[in-house]
């Protein structure tokens, strides 16, 4: 609350002084010398504003109310005038400001949506053992080997670097397809992984076929790419075999 | 810089403030215009509504009212002008929230409200309510019947919300004289009116 002496205008003899909160108090309660009073009684014969606030504060029954009330509104506008001065001479950053602001709303609203599938897929995916027993050649065999120990240590860049090579060797090495998917899945490039399961399945009786058509169901819940999910799903269902049960629950779920 | 001085208009006269803030609407004028009255809202507001809660929503409804209307009106003087929004204001609240108000006016206090009405409706067939049209009928009808520096002083004071000593200035009456002729007045007009009689 802005005390007395804030209210003194400068064109002296424009505006009259009118009675700041506190002296209104002293006023009704009789705490002025007689000097005091007599001006004050002055001012309010030629204030309306004063006169009735006087009669107001005769009545109000919390005196402390009066003293601290009314604050806000003031500070409210003073924050408005601030931002509107701030964005006249700031109106690049404003909008630059506005604009990220815009972008981080939408990214964040874009993932959200997204949210449910990415927790299903988390709940779902669970990382396919190494198979030693798969891996076909010596050649292939020494290098099969060292990519899957890259991936049972989760270094997945090194795994995929030796996969790669794998394959730029021998391009149908369905055992690198399937594992590079698992990596591409671990990394979120579902459309990778999706393409290295895909040519997996090409291969309908590879021993890794079953679990390949599984994973695939899943890199297509982790892009988001419902109706492909539901399709493998239940082509795995209808197949009858060991990822049927899991398949079900999935599906169940996505319904 | 977000957020200058706070009081960047301070040293302003009135009338440099309303100019400025009807020719650019800037937000600081009004808030500097404001600061120097705001602590007289919340005490007038509760001498017409009796009550603290209806009074601390008023102040805020017409700290709206005041930036907007004073945009647009053409004022010479704040703190009157001022007073008559918070007063229309008030008057305003009563009328909608006469069913809820629990403590009623006492016999002044409404025949104040009466003419305060009856300045602001000119012609009482602009009023749409047919209550207070009837009670502007009884209102005028009493005052002529008044003596003339009653009704001179009671129409100055309660009708246009002028000060005791712009009344005693215009009429040449005494300061005493005027609230004299304004206390007889008011007296009499309690009498005269039906509606008014505790």
């Amino acid at each position: 609350m802005f005390k007395p002496e804030h209210v003194v205008p400068v064109s002296a003899g424009e505006e009259k002084i009118c009675l700041h909160v506190d002296q209104m108090i002293d006023y009704v309660d009789n705490r002025l010398t007689p000097e005091r009073r007599v001006q004050i009684e002055a001012h309010l014969d030629q204030c309306r504003l004063c006169s009735e606030a006087v009669e107001g504060v005769r009545i109000y029954p919390d005196r402390k109310e009066l003293q601290e009330s009314f604050v806000s509104p003031t500070d409210n506008i003073r924050l408005q005038a601030s931002l509107r001065n701030f964005l006249q001479h700031h109106w690049k950053a404003a909008y630059a400001l506005a604009a990220v602001l815009a972008l981080g709303l939408a990214s964040v609203l874009y993932l959200a949506k997204d949210q449910p599938n990415q927790t299903l897929f988390a709940d779902f995916f669970h990382r396919y053992p190494s198979a030693f027993s798969l891996v076909r050649g010596e050649q292939a065999a020494g290098k099969l080997a060292a990519a899957l120990r890259q991936y049972e240590a989760e270094n997945f860049a090194g795994a995929l670097q030796i996969f790669q090579e794998i394959l730029a060797a021998e391009p149908s090495n369905m055992t690198a397809h399937f594992y590079v998917g698992l990596v591409r899945l671990e990394t979120k490039d579902s459309p990778g992984a999706i393409t290295h399961l895909q040519n997996v399945l090409q291969d309908k009786k590879h021993e890794l076929a079953e679990p390949a058509a599984w994973y695939l169901a899943l890199a297509y819940l982790q892009k988001n790419d419902l109706a492909q999910a539901k399709l493998r799903l239940s082509q795995i269902i209808a197949e009858d075999g060991a990822y049927k049960e899991k398949a079900a629950k999935l599906l169940e779920r996505l319904s | 810089m977000l957020f200058p001085q706070k009081r960047p208009y301070k040293d302003c006269s009135e009338a440099e403030l309303i100019a400025r803030y009807q020719s650019t609407g800037d937000g600081a004028c009004f808030a500097e215009l404001f600061a120097r009255y705001q602590d007289k809202v919340l005490p007038i507001c509760f001498k017409l509504l009796r009550n603290k809660e209806e009074s601390k929503d008023a102040c805020m409804e017409i700290f709206e009212k005041a930036r907007n209307g004073l945009r647009k009106d053409k004022v010479e003087r704040f703190n009157v002008w001022f007073y008559i929004v918070i007063k229309n204001h008030c008057y305003d609240q009563i009328r909608k929230r006469k069913a809820r108000l629990t403590i009623p006016l006492s016999a002044e206090e409404e025949v104040e409200e009466i003419l305060w009405k009856k300045g602001r409706w000119a012609r009482p067939e602009d009023d749409d309510d047919l209550d207070h049209r009837s009670q502007l009928h009884e209102v005028e009808t009493a005052l002529t019947k008044l003596d003339e520096t009653q009704r001179t002083c009671l129409e100055a004071f309660y009708c246009q919300g002028k000060s005791y000593k712009e009344i005693a200035e215009e009429t040449g009456y005494t300061l005493n004289q005027v609230k004299t002729y304004l206390q007889n007045g008011m007296r009499n007009l309690r009498i005269m009116l039906p509606r008014s009689r505790d």
